[in-house]
């Protein structure tokens, strides 16, 4: 009798099961996207020229434009990919 | 089920065989001398026999199905990694094109300084407290430490 209610807890316990489950990777972001802004420029002596000074200003903008892009490029990045994503889980 | 990893498929259905053949002999064909003498434990064993199998086949079957979901599931990563790649060059090469177009305004603004602007350099003083102003919100820090 012992045994056989050993026999049938063994037999019961083969349906265990313990799958290992797929999991899809968040990708990491490319190297382009992880780049920082390049700083602003300053003036450093103590007179300019209204043409260099206006110059200054520009390049700055253009920085800022710049880093606009790639703050923009990151989001779309981050939206398509967590779009993917889900789409798998 | 864990069992499945090792025990080789013909074996369950050769089980199976058995135990519905051990059921047919045991309860149709008992009139057969040699049947007859064992009548009960080929019952018995044979109905043991063909329920364990029917278990084991029906594990059979759900991990034939799983590994078909695993292949499934598998192919779907793979266009999904390959998608993601895409979108990843997509993105990049936007960021490459769009920063060409800035930097390209950015000059054509600087000539047009080099051109225009110049000409009112001599009428056109900038004191130094708009340097430091100037400075300071390109450093964002106070004035204080920029003067």
């Amino acid at each position: 009798m012992k045994n056989i209610l050993i026999l049938c807890t063994i037999t019961l316990l083969m349906g265990c099961t313990s799958p290992a489950p797929l999991k899809p990777k968040f990708p990491a972001p490319p190297a382009k996207l992880m780049e920082p802004c390049e700083p602003l420029t300053t003036i450093d002596t103590p007179t300019v020229l209204l043409s260099d000074f206006i110059k200054v200003v520009t390049e700055n903008y253009t920085k800022h434009h710049t880093c606009v892009v790639k703050y923009n490029a990151w989001q779309e990045w981050y939206t398509e990919q967590e779009k993917l994503y889900n789409s798998i889980k | 089920m864990w069992i499945l990893s090792f025990l080789p498929e013909f074996i369950i259905h050769t089980l199976l065989l058995a135990g519905g053949a051990g059921v047919i002999a045991g309860f149709l064909l008992g009139f057969i001398p040699l049947i007859s003498k064992y009548k009960l434990p080929i019952q018995i064993i044979s109905i043991l026999v063909l329920a364990f199998a029917l278990y084991m086949e029906g594990g059979l079957a759900e991990k034939q199905k799983q590994e078909l979901e695993i292949a499934e599931l598998k192919q779907r990563l793979l266009k999904a990694e390959a998608d993601s790649l895409e979108i990843s060059v997509k993105v990049v090469e936007k960021i490459v094109t769009q920063t060409e177009v800035v930097k390209e305004k950015g000059k054509n603004i600087i000539k047009y300084i080099d051109r225009e602007v110049v000409k009112y350099d001599d009428k056109c003083d900038i004191p130094d407290v708009v340097i430091i102003a100037h400075n300071a919100a390109a450093l964002n820090q106070d004035i204080e430490a920029i003067k």
